[in-house]
């Protein structure tokens, strides 16, 4: 799997630029998934996901990049589904748009749907992440920060759960701090960024929404119009 | 609750102004959440499907597209996973929500565990429904219809007395003609509608009523 983890989707030429890159084609003509599914752990669920799948997100663009074919991947579903059903058309699918919200919310539906099993076997899909769908792939996301960071699916005891780190993904070895400095987030300030990495195994990179970090065998490259810096713990 | 059981859609001017009249104002007026839900549960529907009906890109059975004032997506598969006040007082405030087609047992399975279907009674929202979001207020929906199992079978929710068979005589469903519906409803045993897609069956106070340009048929 290919991995452009943006903070604030595909907000610039260069990270179009290396969207392509990734695809191997025009965005014309691949074929994409969104996973709306963080988005329902957000405050607003229901708006969000709307506006997400439909493209009504003109400062943080990604479902309407004017890909060849769109469909929903409803991660809340798949336990429901037969798997002879929706494995294939994510084996299929170019890329694999996936929207932030409650990375912690993602995290558990991730393992619970079965697509977390499926992804090493998806070598060319590019999953493109948009802040929580970032996080999701790292090995450390914290604990929950400020009530907005991350939170628990509500309904599932906390005692079943084990520790936050140890459900991460850790597709990367690498943490992601998103949307540095962005205006209508005064709580992720550098200076947060910096006390967030301080306390995370692996070393964070903390990117503003100009930025996006790609993955390709295991090689990482930053691809920025904007601002971000690699921290060490 | 008032509801407007359609086959396909809004796909005429008679059923778009019986929905305006179950609405109370103009459609440009009217808050509206689209429930995805049966889609994922029919073998030929999925993730294509269900974009196409969120984005209003589904002409063949217009809902979404229709000039709502506001839109969101109410996911019935994730609302066990939220806290209710994130969800529950959101529907309760909503002008319609617009059901999509699919699976109706699948969808009957999502309206009980994710507890809309015990908000209903308290909803002032028109419910309305296509194909398999039609069906599934109904009391069964008969073998044939059946797709994805569950303990219930072919029971569902029940809210109105009577069943559906939608798309009746439909160009791309050979085996949904009338001498089907007819044998079809031999099976359920209660009282029946075979509709085609320029027709539905609004209901009102437990009074049902067909509002249609096409083809339809009451079975007993």
């Amino acid at each position: 799997m290919k991995l452009l983890l943006t903070s604030g989707g595909v907000s610039n030429a260069t990270i179009e630029n290396a969207l392509v890159g990734l695809l191997g084609k025009p965005i014309a003509e691949s074929n994409a998934l969104c996973v709306p599914a963080a988005a329902y752990g957000s405050l607003d669920p229901v708006g969000m996901a709307y506006r997400f799948i439909t493209g009504a997100t003109p400062t943080s663009r990604l479902a309407n990049l004017g890909w060849k074919s769109l469909g929903v991947l409803e991660l809340t579903a798949l336990p429901t589904m037969k798997e002879a059903i929706w494995a294939p058309k994510v084996r299929e699918t170019d890329a694999l748009l996936v929207w932030g919200g409650d990375v912690m919310y993602l995290c558990y539906w991730m393992r619970e749907s079965g697509l977390a099993d499926l992804l090493p076997s998806l070598p060319d899909t590019v999953w493109v992440g948009v802040s929580s769908g970032s996080m999701v792939l790292t090995p450390d996301f914290g604990e929950p920060y400020d009530d907005w960071f991350c939170r628990e699916p509500t309904t599932v005891p906390e005692s079943d759960l084990p520790a936050a780190d140890a459900r991460a993904l850790g597709l990367v070895d690498f943490s992601v701090f998103p949307h540095v400095d962005n205006p209508r987030a005064p709580e992720n300030s550098m200076a947060n960024a910096e006390r967030w990495a301080s306390g995370r195994s692996a070393p964070t990179y903390a990117i503003d929404d100009a930025t996006a970090i790609q993955v390709v065998d295991g090689t990482v490259a930053v691809v920025s119009e904007g601002h971000w810096k690699l921290l060490t713990p | 609750m008032k509801l407007l059981l359609t086959s396909a859609g809004i796909k005429n001017p008679s059923i778009e102004n019986a929905l305006v009249q179950l609405l109370g104002k103009p459609i440009a007026d009217c808050d509206a959440l689209c429930i995805p839900t049966a889609l994922y549960g029919h073998p030929y529907a999925g993730p294509r499907q269900a974009w196409k009906c969120i984005s209003g890109n589904e002409t063949g059975t217009p809902t979404v597209g229709l000039g709502w004032k506001s839109m969101g997506v109410l996911e019935l598969t994730a609302l066990p996973s939220l806290d209710e006040e994130r969800w529950v007082p959101l529907v309760k405030e909503i002008d319609v929500l617009l059901v999509e087609g699919g699976d109706a047992a699948y969808l009957c399975h999502w309206m009980r565990e994710s507890g809309l279907a015990d908000l209903l009674p308290s909803l002032e929202a028109v419910w309305v429904g296509v194909s398999g979001g039609s069906m599934v207020m109904t009391p069964r929906i008969g073998d044939d219809f059946v797709s994805w199992q569950s303990p219930a079978g072919d029971t569902t929710l029940g809210v109105v007395d009577f069943s559906i068979f939608p798309h009746l005589d439909h160009p791309d469903l050979p085996h949904n003609t009338m001498a089907a519906a007819e044998r079809w409803a031999a099976d359920i045993s209660g009282p029946a509608y075979a509709i085609d897609d320029e027709t539905a069956i609004q209901v009102v106070d437990g009074a049902a009523e067909v509002v249609s340009e096409g083809n339809w048929k009451k079975l007993a």
